[in-house]
């Protein structure tokens, strides 16, 4: 199965939210639509799902043109930001609603929704409405209700922006091995780039409407494509000067080095991870973040210097990289 | 405000709505008699005569009960069926559009409808809409349709849009949407819906007097005023009290067993920005 995106847009009169966006996902593909607030990644997932209707471009599932094709007829499986449980309706009458609908047997419904509630460890509360459960748990619901579509794809849109920050992390890799487990394309949305190098096998990076980058996750950080790019993934985030008139230097903070030849820096504030530590310097470039580990022993006088190939180099004007 | 203060405050409220209420019960059960005598003075003041009249008479009250109800639900349904669509299709207009149609309805909802009985009178010669109390329901319905649609929209726009799509997205169709998903999420506003129209049609006088001119097929409040239009010499005060509060008894329990319906669907939404 391959979603394929083919230079879809959508405006709001005269003005476009998304243009130009071309994304091709293959069974057992995550992408990772990231970006941040506002640079339409949401509004792309609403095209997949056909909760919209795209202005321009089409949409295709193995080569089917489904750009016009009603969502109810679109087997995609989406699990929504809010989750979107039916709040009058217990997990289990969410999970069989759509099955009873779609013309499942009673038989069937039964042995469908058993499996999933006991996949998902869901059994206990199947009697328990969505307001009784906790964030995990209707995640998991609103995951298991898009399992039981037999969805072509998957769409999945901030599934975990509702769940706080030590749970993400230890759901992380369950849903990443569940979703991978489906074998089908997956497109998951987020503004997160922890949770999208994390989860994704691709990057799409969007920014005002406009794809900036499509990349493995490796990719995207060791090459990015533009200026964007480079300031959007990485934690902490790149250093950056001018260089040149019309040039842009970034280098990533772990590249820089002590080095008695190198440039004379001050140390205004040192921050401290654990295995790490992020030093922030002032140099005559500005004021530059250095990460090592935090065993290392910090000099009396700071020079600084790094690899003049990890440099990346942007044309000031248009934020694209180039070579010099 | 002070607790005294409060309590003062709403014994005042209480006194002024309660006391014509109280003034009917007592005018009810006594003789019509005493009702021109201060109180006190009459020995035997107290009876139960009116309700035997009203209860006896032919057809009994019980007759016009069953009217006003028929017609109430006549009324409510048409209403809830014509409303619950044109609800669902208010809120998908375009934002301009929509708030220019609300603002429509609420200038038809303050509309005094009785300015169009004449013309509703001329209908019903004109068709032979007379003396049906299903056809009677009709223009019921279509003065409750304002009131109908600005709380069923006002209480749909508060669902949500994600449900919805969660429940197109599981294959649902619009009648599907409709049945599982909304409607039983705005059953507050559906039923303080219900409440009002019912309560319109119980109450409302001028048109069904127009319309209605068989004596079995009159609602309540057409009957009583018969009732005191019955003799050319008095006012038979005593029946007429009778009348109204047997009659006031069935729309009491409703509002009693849906109060809290009625209170939630009336003030849903009015907490949200």
């Amino acid at each position: 199965m391959t979603l394929s995106i083919n230079n879809i847009g959508k405006r709001i009169k005269r003005d476009w939210i998304i243009r130009n966006i071309s994304i091709e996902v293959n069974n057992g593909e995550i992408a990772a639509i990231l970006g941040p607030s506002g640079c339409g990644k949401s509004t792309t997932l609403r095209l997949i799902a056909g909760l919209d209707k795209p202005d321009e471009g089409n949409i295709y599932i193995d080569g089917v043109d489904i750009t016009n094709t009603p969502p109810m007829k679109r087997r995609v499986g989406m699990v929504f930001q809010s989750y979107a449980l039916f709040p009058h309706l217990t997990v289990h009458q969410n999970l069989s609603l759509g099955l009873s609908v779609r013309g499942a047997s009673a038989e069937e419904i039964k042995i469908r929704t058993s499996g999933i509630l006991s996949l998902m460890k869901l059994e206990e509360q199947q009697n328990s409405l969505p307001s009784m459960l906790s964030g995990g748990q209707r995640q998991r619901v609103a995951l298991a209700r898009a399992l039981l579509r037999d969805p072509l794809l998957f769409l999945l849109d901030e599934p975990m922006s509702n769940l706080d920050a030590q749970l993400r992390e230890d759901l992380r890799p369950e849903l990443r091995s569940l979703i991978l487990k489906q074998n089908k394309p997956v497109l998951y949305v987020t503004h997160d780039q922890h949770e999208a190098m994390a989860l994704a096998t691709k990057i799409v990076i969007l920014n005002n409407g406009q794809v900036e980058q499509i990349g493995t996750p490796k990719e995207i950080y060791q090459n990015p494509s533009s200026y964007f790019v480079s300031k959007f993934i990485g934690s902490p985030k790149i250093n950056s000067f001018s260089s040149k008139e019309s040039i842009i230097t970034a280098i990533r903070p772990e590249e820089i080095r002590f080095d008695p030849n190198g440039i004379p820096s001050e140390l205004i504030a040192k921050e401290w991870y654990g295995m790490n530590q992020v030093l922030l310097l002032s140099t005559k470039l500005g004021n530059l973040r250095m990460m090592c580990t935090s065993d290392v022993c910090i000099p009396q006088r700071i020079n600084i210097s790094w690899d003049k190939d990890k440099e990346f180099n942007f044309d000031r004007k248009t934020g694209k990289r180039i070579n010099i | 405000m002070k607790n005294s203060t409060r309590k003062i405050f709403i014994s005042i409220i209480l006194f002024w709505s309660l006391s014509p209420l109280i003034w009917q019960i007592y005018t009810s059960f006594s003789t019509p008699a005493s009702l021109t005598e201060p109180i006190g003075t009459t020995l035997n003041r107290w009876t139960l005569d009116n309700y035997i009249q009203v209860l006896s008479a032919n057809p009994s009250i019980f007759r016009y009960i069953t009217n006003s109800t028929l017609l109430g639900v006549y009324t409510t349904l048409t209403t809830l069926l014509l409303a619950v669509p044109a609800s669902y299709a208010l809120i998908k207009l375009r934002k301009e559009l929509r708030s220019l149609t609300r603002s429509i309805l609420l200038l038809t909802a303050l509309f005094p409808y009785v300015l169009l009985f004449l013309a509703l009178l001329e209908l019903a010669k004109s068709y032979n809409l007379a003396n049906n109390l299903f056809l009677l329901s009709l223009p019921y319905s279509a003065l409750s349709m304002p009131l109908a649609i600005l709380i069923l929209s006002s209480s749909l726009n508060d669902i949500p849009i994600e449900l919805e799509e969660a429940a197109k997205m599981e294959g649902l169709n619009l009648l599907q949407r409709l049945r599982v998903v909304l409607l039983p999420l705005m059953k507050p506003a559906l039923s303080s819906t219900s409440i009002l129209v019912f309560i319109f049609s119980w109450n409302e006088y001028p048109i069904a007097l127009t319309w209605l001119s068989k004596t079995e097929q009159l609602t309540l409040p057409v009957a009583i005023a018969r009732l005191a239009g019955s003799s050319v010499y008095s006012v038979p005060y005593g029946a007429y009290a009778a009348a109204t509060v047997i009659g006031a008894i069935p729309l009491l329990m409703v509002t009693l067993v849906f109060q809290k319906q009625i209170v939630n669907g009336l003030t849903q939404g009015a907490l949200k920005g």
